[in-house]
């Protein structure tokens, strides 16, 4: 009966998990709905993770299991198509695209995500610099690809994974916690033992934020069974030396002593960061971060400055895929039930 | 020939005489006091060149800054003029006076109050030689200094119209002082037009001697305004001292010890009172303190540090929250040197442990080269600066070698900065030792922090380079070329190196030949602080954040592709808030550097490769 209100779809803003879940949603409560995804492939990071924490399970296999159901509903995904605004119309919404086309829709969920932070601003790191340095990123990528690290095994005795890279850091201006780094450096440290069994493993972090279920159990894991190291500090800087091996300077913050240690790789856990749409929010964030900023009200979690428009996942702020889901799942029943209230009218 | 009638003592010149025997006095005591505080280096100088001919300069200088008022005069014409109108015209009613007196009495022995006072004593029909020139000019400079005087109410309740944002507010002794300089020149003019009656002495006293004669008993007002003139005298010379009105003898003196070449640079404490009282309190430091402009802090400008440390207030969180970029230093008529004042009087907070930097006892010999490279702590943070350097000295053949952090310690700038000579110098000799024993023929340093402190405080016998000054040489000298490129770029000139080094050429003509500079509004001597100085232990993160989001909205304005910069500091603090691309100078040659035809290292890795 809603879906035959008016001929309009209902759009979604992003193929991640969030706008997977969402549209699955809609698609039970009866909508037809059609996703605009601004990248070549669909997925959102989910389409570029390896194995997802805290069980290792495969990223691609959730994937499939998102984007399965839509496929058999012949849910239309337009790949390469970045949805620059959205205002009101009498039918509902008009959306325009980045090369001008433009859309009427019944309604939206908003579901465009995060960016990683793009780790050259923490020059001091020298990634893209140094050939050695990555990111927690390119980690997921490589592994993700070919089940592996440009590293070969024999040569690698020490690796470093430094925590906390463009989050909980005025210098960069992010301030906050990007939630999900703690966990996955976790995770890419028992990785990095499994592929390289003899080489010692270094997680330099601040705090180590461990909320999730099972997380805390991982992090136990990682230093029974694989012997992960954990010192508590900041990196000051990461040098290059002549073999290319990376020099780190750091000071163990529980110890007070001074350390200098040569890494053959080191691993950048970036955060997340996030992008402003005035037309969906004119709102700033307490913590100055530039997230999609909503009614922290427990109850209107998804509203946006539009009606029909509801919001969900990362762009929010930092979180992980379950909670990305559930948001997706939240937001689309929250329209479902906004646009069931205005035909009732 | 006329003489003054000796009998004559008109009691109203007692307070002026006391005022003067006061000042006179005090003034000797104090200057005598602060002489005896120089060191031996100070007093050996202070006696070598009382009787050469820097004295004459520095009388060249006195009439030029402290009469004309020339600096001021270029910063603000209209603050310049007004300084000028009492400062020169004074002077000028004390000469000209004086000689008038020995013009009508053939003395020079008058009685010092009869020049003062002498339209009381002489009567507008007596003439003598040129007495109507004599008449023209005192009047003449009467009106200039009533003029200023016009001015100075115009500022002091309309501080804008003379250019000035913010201006100094005056103490309950200086708001006296300034009532009685105020009070003196308009009792004088009106005394002497009292005086001159319906006779008339020159244009101004005259003119206005015979309207108020027109309809005024002129004859029993005379006598109460000498009094009015007397008074005022006596209140400003007695309060002088206390007040900020002190710099006007003290940079009398200070102008003096600086021409015979007293060194600041040494712990002085007998010059830095000499300059720290000739701060006139103007106010010119404010406006351009990004500080006060930007992040609303405004206690710790060069006239607050100066005033707290007169009355013995000065506070450890104010004399710390300064970026120490020099941009007071540049704007201060009085040219007080406040970074190194500032820099001294933080040695009071400073405390050094003994055990500190033990760990650089231990030298390992340098390897033997013609440059050394010193990157420096802050370079390390920017790598992408020491690959450049490493890339474009490969290419020009250079025999270099880079200092790596095993090899070199922090070159102490920012301990001297906060104040801890002791431990800046253990890591001066530790640097010290380390780059003479590779017996290099030059060091080269990408950090302007780093290029300040080896020039004025290591005393290294080799020449030392800044970057931008060796890859000019090395493309001077065609051991590299570059591709020009249609590059619009803004050069941000960093404090240690403009101001504080004087460099700023050599990074804009090589700059030149990458691509095309354009200007920004903040350049050479007036550039702006990143805010990312390593001066400042006291400012916190916001602070910081809008002085540099200020300074790349300038740097930004004229629209260019790339802010270029000589410094890792600038380059990492600028980067951090701007949307265009921000590189050093190093990799802006690097990127742009034209391929030899031969390269000893490709040769090296094809070699390599066939093994
Ligand atoms: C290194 C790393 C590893 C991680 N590993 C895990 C893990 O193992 N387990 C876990 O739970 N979480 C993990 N996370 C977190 C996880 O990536 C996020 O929780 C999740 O991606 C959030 O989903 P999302 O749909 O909100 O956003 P995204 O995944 O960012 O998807 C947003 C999508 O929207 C698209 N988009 C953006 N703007 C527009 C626009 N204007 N128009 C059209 N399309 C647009 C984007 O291209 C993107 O495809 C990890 C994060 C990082 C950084
Ligand atoms: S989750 Fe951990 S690594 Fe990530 S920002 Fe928070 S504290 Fe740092
Ligand atoms: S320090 Fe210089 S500029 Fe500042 S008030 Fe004093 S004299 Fe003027
Ligand atoms: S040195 Fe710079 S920051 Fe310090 S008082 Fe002077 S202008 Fe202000």
């Amino acid at each position: 009966m809603t879906n035959k209100q008016t001929q309009f779809p209902i759009a979604v803003i992003g193929s991640g998990p969030a706008g997977l879940a969402a549209a699955n949603t809609l698609l039970a409560l009866g909508h037809q709905p059609v996703i605009f995804e601004k990248e070549k492939i669909t997925g959102g990071k989910l389409s570029r993770w390896h194995q997802l924490f805290p069980g290792f399970i495969s990223a691609a296999e959730i994937q499939e299991q998102l984007i399965g159901p839509l496929k058999k509903a012949s849910v239309k995904i337009s790949t390469e198509t970045e949805v620059k605004t959205m205002k009101p119309d009498s039918g509902g919404l008009e959306i325009e695209t980045a090369s001008g086309e433009k859309i009427i829709a019944k309604g939206a969920v908003w579901a465009s995500g995060y960016t990683e932070f793009d780790a050259r601003r923490k020059e001091e790191y020298g990634y893209g610099l140094y050939k050695n340095v990555l990111t927690s990123a390119d980690v997921e990528e490589m592994l993700a690809k070919d089940g592996k690290l440009p590293f070969d095994s024999a040569d690698v005795k020490r690796i470093g994974i430094l925590h906390c890279v463009g989050s909980r850091d005025e210098k960069v201006g992010n301030t906050y916690c990007s939630k999900v780094c703690c966990i996955c450096a976790v995770k890419q440290a028992i990785e990095m033992k499994k592929l390289y069994p003899s080489a010692e493993v270094f997680n330099f972090y601040m705090d180590l934020r461990l909320f999730g279920k099972g997380y805390e159990e991982l992090y136990r894991e990682a230093q029974m069974d694989w012997q992960v190291n954990f010192i508590r500090g900041r990196v000051s800087e990461l040098a290059e030396d002549q073999q290319g091996k990376i020099r780190m300077k750091t000071e163990d913050t529980l110890t007070g002593v001074p350390m200098k240690m040569t890494l053959d790789f080191v691993i950048l856990m970036v955060g997340m960061e996030g992008k402003r749409f005035s037309f969906l929010s004119e709102n700033k964030n307490t913590d100055g971060s530039d997230f999609i900023s909503y009614p922290e009200n427990f109850t209107g979690e998804n509203q946006t400055a539009l009606p029909n428009v509801m919001v969900a996942g990362a762009c929010k702020g930092p979180s992980t895929i379950v909670d990305a889901m559930n948001d997706g799942k939240s937001a689309a029943l929250a329209l479902h039930q906004y646009l069931i209230s205005q035909a009732e009218k | 020939m006329s003489t003054i009638p000796t009998h004559t003592f008109p009691l109203f010149v007692v307070p002026f005489l006391i005022g003067l025997l006061f000042i006179s006095v005090w003034l000797l005591f104090l200057f005598l006091k602060w002489i005896g505080e120089l060191d031996r280096n100070g007093l050996v100088k202070f006696g070598q060149n009382i009787l050469t001919k820097k004295t004459l300069r520095a009388i060249g200088e006195v009439f030029m800054e402290s009469l004309l008022h020339r600096k001021l005069f270029r910063k603000n014409p209209l603050l310049g003029y007004m300084h000028m109108c009492f400062a020169f015209g004074w002077f000028m009613i004390i000469l000209i006076g004086k000689l008038e007196v020995i013009a009508y009495s053939g003395k020079i022995t008058a009685r010092p109050y009869v020049a003062i006072f002498f339209k009381h004593f002489v009567s507008p029909e007596e003439k003598f030689v040129r007495s109507g020139m004599y008449s023209f000019l005192m009047d003449f400079f009467l009106l200039m200094i009533l003029s200023g005087l016009f001015l100075a109410a115009l500022k002091r309740f309309r501080s804008k119209t003379l250019g000035m944002t913010h201006t100094t507010r005056h103490n309950r002794i200086d708001r006296w002082t300034l009532a009685f300089l105020w009070l003196i020149f308009p009792a004088r003019f009106l005394a002497e037009s009292i005086a001159s009656g319906s006779e008339g002495y020159s244009f101004l006293t005259g003119q206005t001697g015979r309207l108020l004669a027109s309809f005024l008993p002129v004859q029993q007002m005379e006598i109460p305004f000498w009094w009015i003139y007397s008074i005022a005298l006596f209140g400003f010379f007695i309060l002088l001292p206390f007040s900020r009105y002190m710099h006007i003898p003290t940079e009398v003196a200070y102008i003096f010890l600086k021409n015979w070449g007293l060194d600041k640079r040494r712990v002085n404490r007998g010059f830095t009172n000499f300059e720290i009282y000739s701060c006139s309190r103007c106010g010119v430091c404010i406006d351009v303190c990004q500080l006060k402009t930007q992040a609303g802090i405004g206690t710790v400008q060069a006239v607050n540090f100066t005033r707290d440390i007169r009355s013995g207030s000065l506070c450890e969180e104010d004399l710390k929250n300064c970026l120490m970029c020099g941009r007071c230093n540049e704007a201060c008529p009085v040219g007080i040197d406040i970074t190194l004042q500032k820099q001294m009087y933080r040695g009071q907070f400073a405390r050094f442990d003994k055990n500190e930097f033990t760990y650089l006892n231990t030298p390992t010999p340098a390897e033997q080269s013609t440059v050394v490279y010193f990157p420096g702590c802050m370079s390390s943070l920017s790598p992408g600066i020491e690959q450049s350097m490493v890339k474009i000295m490969e290419q020009a053949g250079e025999d270099f070698k880079v200092l790596g952090d095993e090899q070199r310690a922090c070159c102490g700038r920012p301990m001297l900065l906060s104040g801890n000579t002791e431990a800046a110098q253990k890591l001066i000799a530790f640097n010290r030792d380390f780059i003479l024993s590779s017996n290099a023929k030059m060091l080269v340093t990408s950090c302007p922090i780093c290029y300040k402190m080896f020039r004025e405080n290591y005393q290294l016998p080799i020449p030392v380079l800044h970057h931008s000054e060796y890859l000019l040489q090395l493309a001077e000298t065609g051991k590299i070329e570059m591709e020009k490129q249609q590059l619009r770029m803004v050069y941000h000139d960093p404090c240690d190196l403009g101001r504080g080094s004087k460099i700023y050429d050599q990074p804009r003509q090589l700059l030149q030949q990458a691509g095309t500079l354009v200007p920004s509004n903040f350049e050479r001597e007036n550039a702006l602080c990143c805010g990312g100085s390593l001066g400042n232990t006291k400012i916190n993160q916001a602070s910081k954040d809008k002085i540099t989001k200020h300074l790349v909205e300038e740097l930004s304005a004229p629209n260019p592709e790339l802010l270029a910069t000589a410094c890792p500091v600038c380059k990492r603090t600028i980067a951090r808030h701007s949307s265009i691309k921000v590189m050093d100078i190093a990799e802006v040659v690097a990127e742009n550097i034209r391929k030899k035809t031969i390269q000893p290292n490709v040769k090296e890795e094809f070699e390599s490769l066939l093994k």
